[in-house]
């Protein structure tokens, strides 16, 4: 297959990424919404670049519980971070691959000539959801506004009964299969066999690798400090989910979740809900060199699929993985590292199993061989969502920007970002680093 | 000025029979009432009385303000109380006139002063919504009341208290809340302002109401008719508000009595008999020493906000300065905080960096505070803060400080600790950046002795709090370059400060002349003179505050440690008295640790003199001496060191050390600052009273040879 991947000189580059820690739910920025997260990382990473924010035209940013207070989160972001007002924005949603899909719009502005820097990212706050009324209350809200006479407003408020009072907290099912995420996982271990033992020990890989990594200041570089407002008393300056000491004997302590009674997927084997931002800073090659930056890599090819929720719902990784790479002009051999979304160990074991299926090759993706079996020595080498946490939208920058820092301690090479998303969605970015 | 300004007043009579006198003084950028402006609108008026066809009149600036006040230099040209009483008759009659005819002030931007007097003068005031349009009687300021019966005009449009309010504060009361007073009929967009006033005309067209009657308009509230309109509800009205002025004033400020004149007057005896009483106190006002003095700071901000701080030569020299759009703090204390608010908050990025992550938490939070207290206060509105707030960012390393333009250090006050941000700063920014230090009292010339580019250190002497204080004092090295402190005078001035540029050395100025004025008020206390008195002795003087509880605030550990920084550079003469390092021996470091001179409550409130410090510093506080000689000896120390650092090339004129003295140091206003006092009381006076001194006292009187210089040939400093 013809790559398309664009020619040395016209790739495109990123100069900068950073994230905040992560925290769980109502921790560290439960006084804190998205937009609130995203400024102050979109601030420190324009700062950290030192390039003149003049030289930034675009900003694309995404949030997956949008606020019904800032549905352009992108825009905000950009008038409230002190940025020239000029720089144009809007807002992706592409559930939890948001900011792969915030990447790679920016790209396709860069690649089409229309920008030549862009600002990209993601946050989600699970401490600030948008609880909304009931359709009833709602319909009865707008009639009142344009009801005119007592007796009117009356009849109208006489159409509620209690129950349509109560708030209602966002939908966490799919729409179409009223099947939530983690049933959806669950389906998919009970079917493809994947034991309970295997799914602790794979998330107990995952913490004990991203504790490894903070223990070693791998992230330091790409993790701020952040103060969280009203007091700027209590800095957190790393994520607050990875288990640092936890013990394998403990995750079989875990009741299952979403079977109780034949479920193997529990709270510690799935990524918990997660409060964070992140961004990357993005740049065409040729204006990066100009300016004398050294970009941390450059983006050479990704990829989108989708496939039906119905059926094992996230498998977008094994789905959108082999398209990505060949138009890198690659195969999966060719990686240095792999990083793959830890929405759930099921997850992750279910595609891992798939990569490397002839079967699944050929009666899922139209295509005769495998993509490849994953060495482990190459797969999400500092944990993943599981340990680190998954504030939706700010997990595919986390990913980018850890791949290409890792690349470039290794000396260069290419690297896999992939991830699942809601719907039967996947995405795949293939990611390089001069050596 | 130029003595006739034609076209200053313009009238533009529309088809439907509304005049509009346009004023727009093309020989300034804002209009102010001097004799020929004055004359053109009286002509103006007369041309639309007389004019038939004309209905009624729209009062409207084609400036960014309506009219900002009188001009000062009319009051300088007046000969005498009596010239100035008439001025006011005159200007006061031709403002009767200008209801003849249904007249509306159309106002936007501010009507201050006599601008505010003529728009009151009118039959009704139309304001713009702009948040730059106010209006307020900024005279008390200047020393002076409201001469053309603008306090009576306002009383009757929202009662005598809230003249009082008006007269006595000088504040700027902004449109909306002018509306809810009374004091102004109508806001609307400025779009549609003069369309607004215009249709306004037609309507008081149509009602029949007394154009010439003066009085009280509109509902009367209960408050007013139990204060206002009974004799005893005005006493007990005045007695409040003379006990309140005189708690600030000390008798200082005599327009503040005749304010209360004129308007008690108007309470009991009516139009013309207020009048006569403010005609004539206006008069002797524009005479008193107090006025001349006000007049002459005002005179000065102006001109210092006109002043790039480099020499004319220096200027044409190079190009025009850039301005500054992102800073960098190291220090994010009380101090770094501060600088932060006054910078974010007129756009400018600020990169505030602390030791950790708690000292970053603490200048966030204070920062944060500053601007709440400004949104609760509706200083500010909620998104305008918000905005602000986005020029904030932190850090703990020197990550993002490659792009600032000047770097600002608030670290603690110690050479070798400057000398190590300097080098640190210096490795991670570009060949441009200033580095400015906020030092009180270290030259600049050692802070920068190992730097690669002095001509890029200089000193920004903020004064605490920064959000509060108006004076920035810059301090330029020998080797400073000139487009670096233009830059940072446009800065300091865009943070809305007064910018004064003294030249190097330590202490520069302010802190220089405070050392030993502080040291003489403890001289006095080792002498057994009690603390409440000298602190009381120097208020009633003119001092905001007290020398001895000024040491408390600024922290008499600081105080010790920059008094040895001080003693170190001049010698003998800046010594404080022995005991006083006791205090630092007894963990006493002033308002901060709630220990000091004073004893302080929970809250760090103020109660009164700890006792227990008599016998620590081995004193007992029964020495009576006169109120004056507290007052002259502590203040004396303080302008002969003045003049001495002027003498010295420290300061670049009297004026700027008239500023640095009243902005950042609380010298009394009244008294126009330490140059302009001697040159009141007379050169020759002050050496007399200071040889005196330095009979009894020693070397630290030794008079400035500037002064005796001065004495000997009569001269003056202004």
């Amino acid at each position: 297959m013809k790559s398309n991947y664009p020619k040395q000189g016209q790739r495109i580059a990123i100069v900068e990424g950073v994230r905040t820690p992560f925290a769980r739910q109502s921790t560290a920025y439960k006084n804190m919404s998205a937009q609130d997260l995203a400024r102050t990382v979109v601030k420190e990473l324009v700062l950290r670049s030192e390039i003149d924010p003049r030289e930034i035209g675009l900003c694309v940013y995404g949030q997956v519980a949008p606020s019904v207070h800032a549905p352009n989160i992108a825009r905000e972001v950009v008038l409230g971070t002190g940025l020239p007002k000029d720089i144009e924005a809007f807002s992706v949603s592409r559930a939890c691959a948001t900011s792969f899909q915030a990447l790679t719009s920016a790209a396709e502005a860069i690649l089409c000539g229309q920008h030549t820097a862009a600002i990209v990212g993601g946050a989600d706050s699970a401490s600030d959801v948008p609880v909304t009324v009931s359709t009833t209350l709602s319909r009865a809200l707008v009639d009142l506004t344009k009801a005119k006479t007592l007796p009117e407003r009356l009849r109208i408020l006489s159409r509620l009964g209690p129950k349509d009072l109560l708030p209602v907290p966002p939908a966490l099912k799919e729409p179409t299969t009223g099947l939530s995420m983690g049933e959806s996982a669950q389906k998919m271990a009970r079917e493809a066999g994947i034991t309970r033992e295997a799914q602790d020990a794979f998330a107990h890989r995952s913490h004990e690798r991203a504790a490894a990594a903070w223990k070693d200041g791998i992230f330091e570089r790409e993790v701020m400090h952040v103060l969280p407002a009203p007091r700027f008393d209590k800095p957190i300056t790393e994520d607050n989910t990875v288990r640092k000491d936890g013990q394998l004997s403990a995750y079989a302590a875990l009741k299952p979740v979403f079977d109780r009674k034949y479920g193997t997927v529990t709270a510690a084997n799935s990524s918990p809900l997660t409060d964070g931002a992140s961004a990357l800073l993005v740049m065409s090659e040729a204006r990066a060199k100009e300016l004398g930056l050294v970009p941390l890599g450059f983006l050479r090819s990704w990829a989108y699929a989708a496939l039906d929720p119905a059926g094992w719902m996230l498998m977008g990784p094994a789905h959108s993985t082999p398209l990505a790479l060949d138009r890198a002009g690659i195969t999966l051999k060719d990686l240095d590292l792999i990083d793959m979304h830890e929405a759930f160990a099921a997850q992750v074991l279910c595609n891992l199993q798939a990569f490397g299926s002839k079967q699944y090759a050929q009666e899922h993706l139209g295509r005769s061989e495998a993509i490849g079996e994953v060495d482990d020595a190459k797969l999400n080498v500092h944990g993943g969502s599981i340990a680190l946490g998954h504030p939706f939208a700010a997990t595919g920058a986390r990913m980018v920007n850890t791949v290409l820092r890792e690349l470039k301690r290794r000396g260069g090479g290419l690297g896999l970002a992939t991830a699942c998303a809601a719907g039967g969605l996947g995405a795949a970015v293939v990611l390089e680093v001069d050596s | 000025m130029s003595a006739v300004n034609p076209g200053a007043v313009q009238v533009e009579v529309r088809a439907d029979g509304v005049a509009i006198v346009w004023l727009d003084d093309p020989f300034e950028s804002v209009n102010t009432i001097t004799d020929a402006f004055g004359g053109e609108l009286e002509r103006a008026m007369a041309e639309v009385h007389g004019n038939d066809a004309v209905v009624g009149v729209v009062l409207a600036s084609r400036k960014k303000d309506f009219i900002v006040g009188a001009n000062v230099d009319l009051l300088s040209a007046l000969p005498s109380p009596a010239a100035a009483t008439a001025k006011a008759k005159e200007l006061a009659a031709a403002l009767d006139r200008l209801r003849q005819k249904p007249s509306v002030a159309a106002v936007h931007g501010q009507a201050l002063g006599g601008g505010l007097e003529i728009a009151l003068a009118c039959s009704a005031i139309v304001a713009s919504d702009d948040p730059k349009t106010g209006v307020g009687f900024p005279e008390v300021q200047l020393g002076l009341l409201p001469g053309a019966n603008g306090l009576l005009r306002a009383s009757d449009r929202i009662g005598l208290a809230g003249a009082l309010d008006l007269g006595l504060t000088g504040r700027t009361v902004r449109a909306k809340k002018a509306k809810s007073m009374g004091l102004v009929d109508e806001v609307c967009p400025g779009a549609v302002l003069l369309e607004v006033a215009i249709r306004r005309v037609h309507e008081l067209g149509e009602s029949k109401r007394d154009p010439e009657k003066h009085g009280p308009q509109g509902k009367s509230d209960v408050t007013k008719m139990l204060l206002e309109k009974n004799p005893v509800g005005r006493l007990v009205l005045f007695k409040k508000a003379k006990s309140a002025a005189d708690a600030k004033a000390h008798g200082n400020y005599p327009a503040i009595p005749a304010i209360l004149q004129v308007l008690e007057t108007y309470g009991a005896k009516g139009w013309d008999a207020a009048a006569e009483v403010e005609a004539r106190r206006f008069g002797e006002l524009v005479f008193t020493p107090e006025s001349r003095a006000l007049l002459s700071i005002f005179r000065a901000v102006t001109a210092l906000k006109k002043d790039p701080g480099i020499s004319p030569e220096e200027v044409a020299s190079m190009p025009k300065p850039k301005p500054i759009e992102r800073i960098a703090m190291v220090g994010g204390g009380l101090m770094g905080g501060g600088i932060a608010f006054v910078s974010m908050q007129k756009g400018v990025d600020v990169r505030l960096k602390d030791r950790d992550d708690a000292g970053v938490g603490r200048g966030l939070a204070h920062v944060k505070k500053l601007f709440a207290d400004r949104v609760k206060k509706k200083r500010m509105t909620k998104e305008a803060a918000l905005d602000a707030w986005g020029h904030l960012s932190s850090t703990t390393d020197y990550s993002g400080f490659g792009r600032a333009e000047v770097v600002i250090e608030a670290v603690f006050e110690e050479l070798s600790l400057k000398r190590k941000v300097l080098a640190e700063v210096e490795a991670v920014t570009g060949s441009d950046c200033i580095f400015a230090s906020n030092t009180s009292s270290l030259p600049i010339k050692d802070i920068a002795a190992n730097s690669k580019r002095p001509e890029h250190v200089i000193g920004m002497h903020y004064f605490s709090p920064v959000e509060k204080m108006p004076l920035l004092e810059i301090v330029r090295a020998e080797r400073t370059s000139p487009e670096v402190v233009a830059r940072c005078v446009a800065l300091g001035k865009r943070q809305g400060k007064t910018v004064i540029v003294v030249n190097d050395g330590t202490g520069f100025y302010t802190t220089r002349v405070l050392a030993p004025y502080l040291n003489e008020a403890a001289f006095l206390l080792s002498e057994g003179v009690a603390i409440d008195r000298i602190d009381r002795a120097l208020v009633a003087w003119g001092w905001p505050v007290g020398p001895i509880q000024l040491i408390d605030e600024v922290g008499i550990d600081v105080g010790a440690h920059v008094g040895k920084i001080t003693t170190q550079a001049f010698g003998e003469r800046m010594a404080p008295p022995g005991p006083i390092s006791r205090l630092l021996e007894d963990e006493r470091k002033g308002k901060k640790n709630g220990r000091g001179f004073y004893e302080y409550d929970e809250k760090g409130k103020r109660k009164g003199v700890d006792p227990t410090i008599y016998p620590l510093l081995g004193i007992e506080p029964t020495h009576e001496i006169d109120d004056s000689e507290i007052q002259m000896r502590c203040s004396l120390a303080f302008v002969n060191e003045a003049i001495r650092a002027y003498g010295d090339g420290i300061l670049r004129s009297a004026r700027d050390g008239d500023i640095g003295a009243i902005f950042g140091l609380g010298f009394p206003p009244f008294r126009g600052g330490p140059f302009r006092w001697v040159d009141s009381e007379g050169a020759e006076k002050i050496l007399s009273k200071l040889r005196a001194y330095e009979q009894r006292f020693g070397k630290r009187f030794e008079p400035a040879p500037l002064l005796v210089e001065l004495a000997a040939r009569g001269g003056t400093f202004h």
